[in-house]
């Protein structure tokens, strides 16, 4: 029998202490504690050398990289990745690779919270591998089931400007017909051009499991149609598992499309709109009430509702996990569509924090699994 | 349409359009420079002293008065950088109003901070000055940009008040004696009224009466011109009510406006049209934006019309939005046979 709410991350962990840009003492010992925490081979030579000044910043990665997955193995997870140790983010790193893009400044995201907005200025194209090196190094080193996080085409190019594609619609009847032209083509460029090499290429070297990260899938349900497509050109005949991540967005946008995506999980966020409370009832557990919605439409992927809130440094216990788990398979009416996820990256959460409520979320699943089974 | 010369009046196609369109502006807030995000960066860490940060925004505030005098924009915007969102000077002033959680902004990867509504609502002294460099544009004729009180209250979460109706006259009141104030104290010739709700969905009959009254509520007190723009979504939502709703100026958010929708009604008012995309970063020739402006005043015919950007400029880096700007002048100047 397959293992019931298998347990899983979301792709991004905060940067270990060694790739700091100034190492003290402080980053040293801590490195030290995880590194013996964790089980990673060999950290004391790490340790020495960040001691001695005598190390490369190249191999720093490649450390970290380490230290990631292990983090997620030693807190007992099923599927893991290293916690994307060599990306700057989810946005810029891939954007870095794709000829075509150039940066012409910041952008607000909200407040002084600014991002780099690359405009496509030409046809899109890979300029190299974005995920490959690291997951050859991921696969090297770890002893479980590994899922590659990749950014998906439609996220990139709703985080873009689309400006020559815009240029190649001159002649439209309309500014807004122009616009409406020029976003569809930029879309279905990233993804034919640069995503699902991207994603082949993972395939081909044994990447089992890919997650499309799409945070920006429901910002515009008149394209909904268009997401299915990119994400579909994306995947379609490639060898995989694809789950696809979105997050703190409105899901109810995402219905009748996404039962026509070729995919196998969705991942999305839901610790965070739940309370903290156990128990079973609508109320505790408002933040998975969506879940009926995937029934109601007759999903059969399988889906992963964030059981960790990964914005608050509250740490859900077991018993939370364990029924925020019971509870969504009960709504979804079969308790093997539910995978034991974290709502998100746990990219802004201090390790001491992240490593907790790993270790509680797989508790939390095993608990799960000991109720349900009797 | 024809241009007076003497005694004698002369049809032509060109100087039809000059006199039509009437103005050229910017409907929103512009752009900080990588520059400005830096210090201001600074600022909340506590590593840059008010002091600094206000003398940074001092100067790039200037800069952008600078740039649009340059282009030939007809009336100035400020810039307002120190404006986080639309709602910030608000929310952090006004007793009752608090800035609560991030909250997407429509459909683009920006957030504001969701105004929360504790407690009745009044004005009390003045609002905005704090947030602006009123001597970037000195005394030259400026305009404010904020939001439509409807459009307010509707993006807001009200915990207060019994009635929607009573928070968005509130507000209105609120927007009315800080347009009175800025008109006191600067040359504020108008007031732009941003309204992307309006044009969202189709308002019900109570909803666009609420619209009209809290602009008439703001006429009252502020003898500029009111300037109510809409973007992000499809203006014929709001037709043909909107041209109806007391504004001098109305604004069509043209990258997210079917022209078809719009030929079937008779635009009786002075138009905005925001022909310059502020979300995108392609600059648009000059010989496109006056072909644009030349084909819906044709289709149109309103009895004048406004040139500009679709909606705020701070969705792009701010050299492209300089270079946007440039390019809008030279084809106001084009279109208007100057």
């Amino acid at each position: 029998m397959t293992k019931l709410f298998p347990t899983q991350e979301v792709g991004s962990l905060l940067r270990a202490p060694f790739l700091k840009k100034m190492i003290t003492e402080r980053e040293i010992l801590e490195t030290e504690y995880w590194g013996r925490l964790l089980g990673v081979d060999g950290y004391e030579r790490l340790v020495e050398a960040l001691r001695a000044g005598r190390y490369v910043r190249e191999e720093l990665y490649d450390w970290a990289s380490i230290f990631g997955i292990r983090f997620f193995e030693s807190a007992g997870l099923d599927v893991v990745w290293d916690g994307e140790q060599r990306r700057v983010e989810m946005y810029e790193h891939p954007m870095r690779n794709i000829e075509g893009a150039v940066f012409y400044g910041r952008v607000k995201v909200w407040d002084t919270e600014t991002y780099n907005k690359a405009a496509i200025t030409s046809e899109p194209r890979l300029t190299r591998q974005i995920y490959l090196d690291e997951f050859l190094f991921a696969k090297k080193h770890a002893t479980r089931e590994l899922k590659v996080p990749v950014t998906g085409p439609y996220t990139l190019a709703d985080w873009s400007f689309p400006e020559y594609h815009y240029a190649v619609h001159r002649e439209a009847k309309s500014i807004m017909e122009r616009k409406r032209l020029a976003r569809r083509d930029l879309v279905l460029d990233l993804a034919v051009k640069v995503l699902r090499p991207v994603v082949k290429s993972l395939s081909e070297a044994g990447a089992k499991r890919i997650q499309i990260d799409e945070p920006a899938a429901t910002t515009k349900p008149e394209e909904m149609e268009l997401f299915v497509e990119a994400f579909n050109g994306v995947v379609s005949g490639i060898d995989a598992k694809f789950t696809l991540h979105v997050c703190y967005s409105d899901y109810t946008k995402l219905f009748p499309h996404v039962l026509e995506l070729k995919m196998d999980e969705i991942s999305i966020e839901c610790a965070n709109r739940d309370t903290h409370y156990p128990g079973l009832d609508d109320e505790k557990r408002r933040g998975y009430l969506i879940l009926k919605m995937f029934r109601e439409y007759g999903a059969r992927f399988k889906i992963a509702p964030g059981v960790i809130d990964v914005h608050t440094d509250f740490i859900e216990s077991p018993e939370l996990v364990r029924d925020r788990l019971i509870y969504s398979a009960k709504l979804l009416g079969d308790p093997s569509l539910v995978i034991a996820c974290n709502d998100c990256g746990l990219r802004t959460r201090r390790w001491e924090v992240a490593y907790k409520k790993e270790l509680n979320l797989v508790e939390g699943a095993r608990l799960a699994r000991e109720a349900w089974e009797k | 349409m024809s241009v007076y010369l003497g005694l004698v009046f002369i049809e032509d196609s060109a100087a039809n359009c000059g006199m039509k369109i009437s103005g050229c502006h910017l409907a929103g807030l512009y752009p900080r420079s990588d520059q400005l995000f830096t210090v201001m960066k600074k600022y909340m860490r506590g590593t840059a002293s008010r002091d600094e940060l206000l003398a940074a925004v001092r100067e790039e505030s200037r800069d952008i008065v600078k740039i649009q005098k340059k282009a030939g924009m007809t009336v100035l915007i400020e810039g307002q950088l120190l404006w986080h969102d639309h709602f910030r000077p608000f929310s952090e002033t006004i007793t009752g109003m608090e800035p609560g959680p991030l909250t997407r902004w429509f459909d683009n990867n920006v957030f504001y901070k969701k105004p929360v509504i504790v407690g009745e609502l009044s004005w009390n002294k003045p609002i905005t000055t704090e947030y602006l460099v009123l001597e970037a544009v000195g005394d030259e004729a400026w305009k404010v940009v904020m939001p439509e009180p409807f459009t307010f209250a509707s993006l807001s979460d009200n915990r207060h008040y019994a009635r929607f109706d009573e928070l968005v006259i509130d507000i209105a009141g609120i927007i009315a004696k800080e347009l009175s104030h800025l008109e006191d104290v600067s040359r504020l010739v108008m007031a732009q009224l941003s309204g992307p709700v309006l044009v969202q969905r189709r308002l019900d009959g109570d909803s666009v009466e609420l619209v009209r009254q809290g602009i008439e509520i703001i006429k009252k007190s502020f003898g500029g011109e009111v300037f109510l723009h809409t973007f992000f979504s499809d203006f014929s939502n709001a037709l043909p009510w909107i041209l109806d709703s007391g504004a001098d100026l109305i604004g069509i958010d043209m990258t997210s406006t079917n022209m078809d929708g719009l030929s079937s009604y008779d635009i009786d008012r002075p138009i905005y049209v925001g022909i310059v995309d502020s979300r995108n970063s392609y600059v648009e020739p000059v010989e496109e934006l006056v072909n644009a402006a030349q084909t819906l005043l044709d289709m149109l015919d309103p009895p004048s019309m406004h040139i500009g950007t679709s909606a705020d400029l701070d969705f792009l880096p701010r050299p492209i939005a300089d270079r946007k700007v440039m390019s809008l002048g030279v084809a106001y100047r084009d279109l208007r046979g100057e």
